[in-house]
């Protein structure tokens, strides 16, 4: 079963800062298939909302690329930012407190800890 | 894993340069995107065309320029909330200067002429082509009808405009623009709009 495309939309910027954090540097292609193969297949990242989200990231100054030729073609190559350091601890604190609260909301426990 | 040679990056490269993909930041992302996953399909015995087509199936199935729509859609996001600014504000500006003269013709105070010539200036000028390009930028939302909709409307609403300004400048041709206007207005999008309405409420 694949994610719904609305839900994941949301929390795409997070996941490439996780896995930007996790990693010195990666290629949008291996960003993808990391998260395939942490997800089991579940979650399929479209290069329709991949490379539109890096380079908004990219724009926002929290990731920065860097080229690299393979024979004729350019390999861009993503990794953080300090600022998107920072960034990538308050996107992942707020998607936590998010998914805590609508875990809560759909079974009245907490996922962990307690929700404001 | 084999890495493709020139010539296949080359075809590549051909390839998505025909199918559109103007931006080169994106074309670079995109043709080492479309290596990988040929090279990741070769390595497990497909052929390079078979590879090239279970590539543009997983990655492109509704067309490359797709995914360039939503790459320059990021890019043009603040000139759009500009353009929606500028639509909302002489929008209310446009509004206000009819009521102001609607106001000062009832009262007879000097100044309504102006204050008429001024509300169709902003229409024409301000409204009609920040509309004009929100409608073009969201087209691939709107259906048929609702576009051709939203032209009648733009061409009616201009006629009008340009038509009150000619009248009230004295200048020919402004009743003919005006009339055609009020009938394109009246006829035409006003019961396509409704129409549109009652389909919609039926079908909500």
């Amino acid at each position: 079963m694949n994610s719904s495309k609305e839900l994941l939309k949301g929390t795409l910027t997070t996941i490439i800062l996780k896995l930007l954090s996790e990693n010195k540097r990666m290629y949008g292609y291996e960003l993808a298939q990391a998260v395939k193969e942490r997800t089991k297949g579940k979650i399929l990242i479209k290069e329709g909302s991949l490379y539109p989200a890096l380079h908004k990231l990219e724009q926002k100054e929290l990731i920065q690329c860097e080229k690299v030729n393979i024979g004729k073609r350019v390999r861009k190559y993503y990794h953080l930012t300090p600022k998107g350091k920072t960034q990538k601890e308050v996107a992942i604190d707020e998607l936590k407190e998010f998914l805590n609260t609508m875990h809560q909301l759909i079974t009245t426990q907490p996922l962990y800890g307690h929700t404001q | 894993m084999a890495t493709l040679n020139e010539t296949q990056v080359d075809w590549l490269v051909e390839r998505l340069i025909r199918d559109s993909i103007a931006t080169e930041s994106l074309q670079e992302d995109l043709i080492d995107h479309f290596c990988c996953y040929i090279e990741e399909k070769m390595a497990i015995g497909h052929t390079f065309e078979e590879s090239y087509a279970l590539a543009l199936q997983a990655i492109a199935p509704d067309g490359l320029k797709e995914i360039e729509e939503a790459f320059l859609s990021i890019h043009n996001y603040k000139p759009f909330i500009s353009m929606v600014r500028i639509l909302y504000f002489s929008s209310f500006l446009a509004t206000f200067l009819h009521i102001l003269y609607f106001l000062f013709k009832h009262l007879y105070w000097p100044g309504a002429h102006a204050l008429l010539q001024a509300g169709f200036t902003v229409i024409l000028v301000l409204v009609l082509p920040s509309l004009g390009m929100l409608t073009y930028k969201h087209r691939q939302n709107l259906s048929t009808l609702d576009t051709r909709r939203m032209i009648i409307g733009m061409l009616a609403g201009g006629c009008i405009s340009l038509g009150m300004l000619l009248k009230g400048l004295h200048f020919p041709g402004g009743s003919i623009l005006f009339a055609l206007g009020c009938v394109l207005l009246a006829f035409v999008f006003l019961p396509l709009f409704l129409y549109q309405l009652y389909k919609k409420s039926i079908a909500g």
